[in-house]
């Protein structure tokens, strides 16, 4: 009985979260992972003088906010293309 | 009550209202095949499971789980969530995928339910207990989800919009069952994949808002920010409805096909 309790909660959430476009929770998860590595890691300091403090007077932020957008939209573009293809 | 708070409302309701079609569909072609006994029970059970899981695990998680903690978690999948919803939408849109037919999956449960051994009168119906069960706490828990993720990170700020959610959902819920009550049949007119772009779109939009403040992202404009993303999602959703439609409408296309 748990068992087969344990094994419909696995079944949910992994239709739940990959169903039939596993890309979408990969790609998904790759942009939060480079996000919380780069904003968590001393390197981030290095891209924020580097690039941001250069580019764009205020801070690093204001670039993710133009790069986590866009990198979403292209994560759904690919999803939908596979899509197409299947 | 904020404009963000209202937009979260909204969302949640044309949501739960679209999750709870498809279980009503599936109650439906329950209780008239099956009996309503069995039926009315597996859907009850499944909607005091749902009930006690929002009850429960909401404020807990408000009260013990840290803000940013939050944002990440439900942003990811709200993310996820609102991403698939997108991507089906949109291929349903251009005619890639078949459009989600109430009226086809009420006949399919119907055919199928009406073929199962047949139960004795005054018994209790094991299977159209388990068919409506199953399919009320499959679908309300999508319901959860999209009103905890909507309720549990908002509530933090603005305290009672995690109730304000599950209320709305519950309305939802009530009227959308209501009206398959009395009509007694799917509500198949219902422009569900209308619905489905506008709240995957919703989904998403709040989605990548959260997660990234909860990574740390300042988002310029603040809240305002809001529209910004609503905007590009709504400009890529529409840029790839029209993509696949030409796509699937050309030559080449329909040769390799």
């Amino acid at each position: 009985m748990i068992m087969r309790f344990i094994k419909a909660f696995y079944e949910f959430w992994k239709d739940f979260l990959i169903g039939d476009c596993p890309e979408v929770v990969v790609g998904v998860g790759v942009v939060l992972a480079v996000l919380l590595v780069l904003l968590a890691v001393t390197g981030v300091s290095t891209i924020e003088d580097n690039l941001a403090r250069t580019v764009f007077p205020e801070n690093i932020s204001v670039l993710f906010s133009v790069v986590v957008p866009v990198a979403i939209v292209g994560v759904l573009a690919f999803s939908v293309t596979r899509g197409m293809k299947q | 009550m904020t404009a963000a708070t209202i937009g979260l409302l909204i969302t949640v309701v044309i949501g739960s209202a679209v999750e709870a079609v498809e279980a009503t569909t599936i109650v439906l072609a329950s209780g008239i095949t099956r009996g309503w006994r069995s039926t009315w029970e597996g859907t009850a059970v499944a909607l005091v499971l749902l009930t006690a899981i929002v009850a429960f695990l909401g404020p807990a998680l408000v009260h013990y789980v840290p803000l940013n903690i939050l944002r990440i978690v439900v942003g990811f999948l709200l993310l996820v969530f609102g991403l698939q919803w997108l991507r089906k939408a949109i291929l349903r849109a251009s005619g890639y995928k078949a459009l989600h037919d109430e009226a086809v999956i009420y006949q399919r449960e119907m055919n199928a339910l009406s073929k199962a051994p047949k139960f004795l009168q005054g018994q209790r119906d094991s299977l159209a207990f388990m068919i409506s069960f199953k399919g009320v706490f499959l679908e309300g828990m999508e319901v959860v989800i999209i009103v905890i993720s909507f309720g549990v990170p908002a509530d933090k700020v603005n305290p009672g919009t995690l109730q304000l959610c599950a209320f709305g959902a519950l309305a939802a819920v009530l009227v959308i069952a209501i009206i398959g009550a009395f009509t007694a049949k799917p509500l198949a007119r219902m422009p569900e994949n209308t619905m489905k772009i506008g709240v995957g779109m919703i989904l998403s939009l709040f989605g990548v808002f959260w997660m990234g403040e909860g990574a740390g992202i300042e988002w310029p404009l603040s809240d305002a920010f809001l529209f910004v993303l609503l905007a590009v999602l709504a400009a890529a959703t529409f840029a790839l409805i029209i993509y696949t439609r030409r796509s699937k409408s050309s030559p080449t296309t329909a040769v390799a096909s």
